[in-house]
């Protein structure tokens, strides 16, 4: 399994059990005067979601400071490289994350930051 | 009424049958695979106003969604039917407008077609009307001028001659230096046929008349929604009136044994523009407008019912209405058909003024007052026009 953000590699910090990223197909859809429905494909997109886990907030802050160094105001996606459960394989993509951390207040300091859901969609 | 079997309206009246759609363009057949849902939107009309002034002439429009491409230019027929039965035509015409549906489909193009009576609505037709004619001039009649028209702009008909058509047209050189619209100068032809023009499904161009005292009405299974007007019919024709101009002495047409009332005016039409009123009297030519009008019967209703696509502009369709357990038969003058599979018609009279309520007396009226105040000239010429047309109640006190 792989997940690189640019060459920095997570691998280590996806949750096992989470992971399904799979290329699908982006298509168009209509309904004829039959009843009958049409899909005309388009392309294909890699997507999917794993949960990513970060024993401490200086390991979360450092993932952030990877992603965020790539992006900028006006384009938020990040080259990533992922494997593809449906293709088995790796694939470098220009992708979408979404993530939001769950902050457990708890009084120590290294508990803030446990297991995120991250969101992936290919540009 | 397009004339179809009873197992053709059998099948449309159930409820599950199965429509069968064709569009065609050019040698291309296309079927209900290619025609994205309900997007079928088709509306057809002989009575723009909710007066009833005779002449049509209403460009049928349809609007449709395909899953192709079809060049701009090209001519657009579609035809549907049920559970296999025979064919009925719904529209024959010209791409307008092509659109993409929102932008978000690659595939899907929104097409708004008019039959061909809209090419004409865009149309100046002084310069081919002087070439034509001038040398023919002053032979040239009501007849020619119809039949070449429709001839110069490639619509089919059935007609082989009109009522009026016999009657010459006095050329003013004035009149074919101007604009003269290619669908105002056709309406004036159906208007002096006492008739109203409306291109079919088929692409042929017909005049609806109501000149037969047989009527008989479709029946309305059930419907959706039904409003009309208390009395069945408001309104119909008692006389007919063709003036020259607006302003100008009028020969009126009352039938015998008649009263005159609820007189049909004509006027400012182009062909009688330049005719004296002894040449309309001798060519009987308010007779014939009454002819075609004669068994008119307006009133104003609207009702949304399943599809049943032979009824035309100008049929005579009957309701049941089980609110107050009575039957209405009511003259239609415009529908929609809307939908693919559960595809519905409405059918509307919107006739709420009708005719002008009694011409005689009005003017009779007019006359009395201008007598005892002082207007203007543009006062005096602007209310007996307006009064003419019926279209405002003036009050002359």
């Amino acid at each position: 399994m792989t997940f690189k953000v640019g060459t920095t590699s997570y691998a280590n910090n996806v949750v096992i059990g989470t992971y399904d990223i799979n290329k699908v197909p982006v298509y168009d859809e209509w309904v004829d005067a039959d009843g009958k429905i049409h899909r005309l494909k388009i392309r294909d997109k890699v997507q999917g979601s794993f949960d990513l886990f970060f024993r401490t907030a200086t390991a979360y802050a450092a993932f952030k400071t990877v992603v965020d160094g790539q992006t900028s105001s006006s384009n938020l996606s990040v080259s990533v490289t992922v494997s593809v459960n449906n293709t088995n394989a790796d694939s470098t993509i220009s992708a979408y994350l979404d993530f939001a951390p769950v902050r457990d207040v708890d009084g120590t300091r290294n508990d803030y930051y446990k297991v995120m859901k991250v969101t992936l969609e290919e540009r | 009424m397009i004339s179809v079997t009873t197992a053709t309206k059998d099948a449309w009246k159930d409820e599950t049958s199965y429509k069968e759609y064709q569009v065609d363009y050019g040698s291309v057949i296309l079927g209900n695979s290619r025609i994205v849902q309900d997007s079928i939107n088709i509306s057809a009309s002989i009575l723009n106003s909710n007066m009833i002034e005779n002449g049509g002439c209403i460009p049928r429009k349809l609007e449709i969604t395909l899953d192709i491409n079809i060049p701009a230019t090209l001519t657009i027929g579609l035809k549907v039917r049920a559970n296999n039965t025979e064919w009925i035509p719904l529209f024959y015409g010209s791409i307008d407008e092509r659109d993409k549906r929102d932008n978000d489909s690659e595939v899907l193009t929104k097409y708004t077609v008019y039959d061909r009576l809209y090419g004409l609505s865009q149309a100046n037709i002084a310069g081919w009307f002087y070439e034509v004619f001038a040398e023919d001039y002053p032979n040239a009649t009501i007849g020619d001028a119809f039949f070449a028209l429709l001839d110069r702009y490639n619509i089919p008909t059935n007609i082989v001659s009109l009522m009026n058509g016999s009657c010459p047209i006095y050329f003013d050189v004035a009149d074919v230096e101007q604009n003269i619209n290619g669908l105002d100068f056709l309406k004036q032809i159906c208007q002096l046929e006492g008739g109203y023009g409306e291109i079919d499904g088929e692409g042929y161009f017909r005049i609806v008349k109501f000149n037969n005292s047989v009527r008989i009405p479709e029946p309305i299974p059930y419907f959706k929604n039904l409003d009309y007007t208390t009395s069945d019919f408001v309104n119909f024709v008692g006389s007919v009136v063709l003036k020259p101009t607006s302003e100008s002495q009028g020969v009126e047409y009352i039938p015998p044994g008649e009263v005159a009332s609820h007189a049909l005016i004509i006027q400012d039409n182009f062909f009688i523009k330049n005719y004296t009123l002894l040449e309309i009297q001798f060519n009987s030519m308010a007779e014939i407008v009454y002819q075609g009008v004669e068994y008119l019967r307006a009133s104003s209703f609207s009702a949304e019912q399943m599809a049943l696509p032979w009824v035309e502009c100008g049929d005579d369709v009957q309701y049941y209405d089980a609110r107050t357990g009575t039957t209405h038969t009511f003259t239609m003058f415009s529908w929609t058909y809307k939908g693919t599979q559960a595809c519905m018609n409405t059918f509307l009279s919107s006739v709420t003024e009708g005719l002008p309520a009694n011409i005689h007396d009005r003017e009779i009226t007019l006359k009395r007052k201008e007598r005892s105040v002082n207007y203007s000239d543009t006062d005096i010429t602007e209310g007996v026009t307006r009064l003419a047309t019926g279209n405002i109640f003036l009050v002359y006190e």
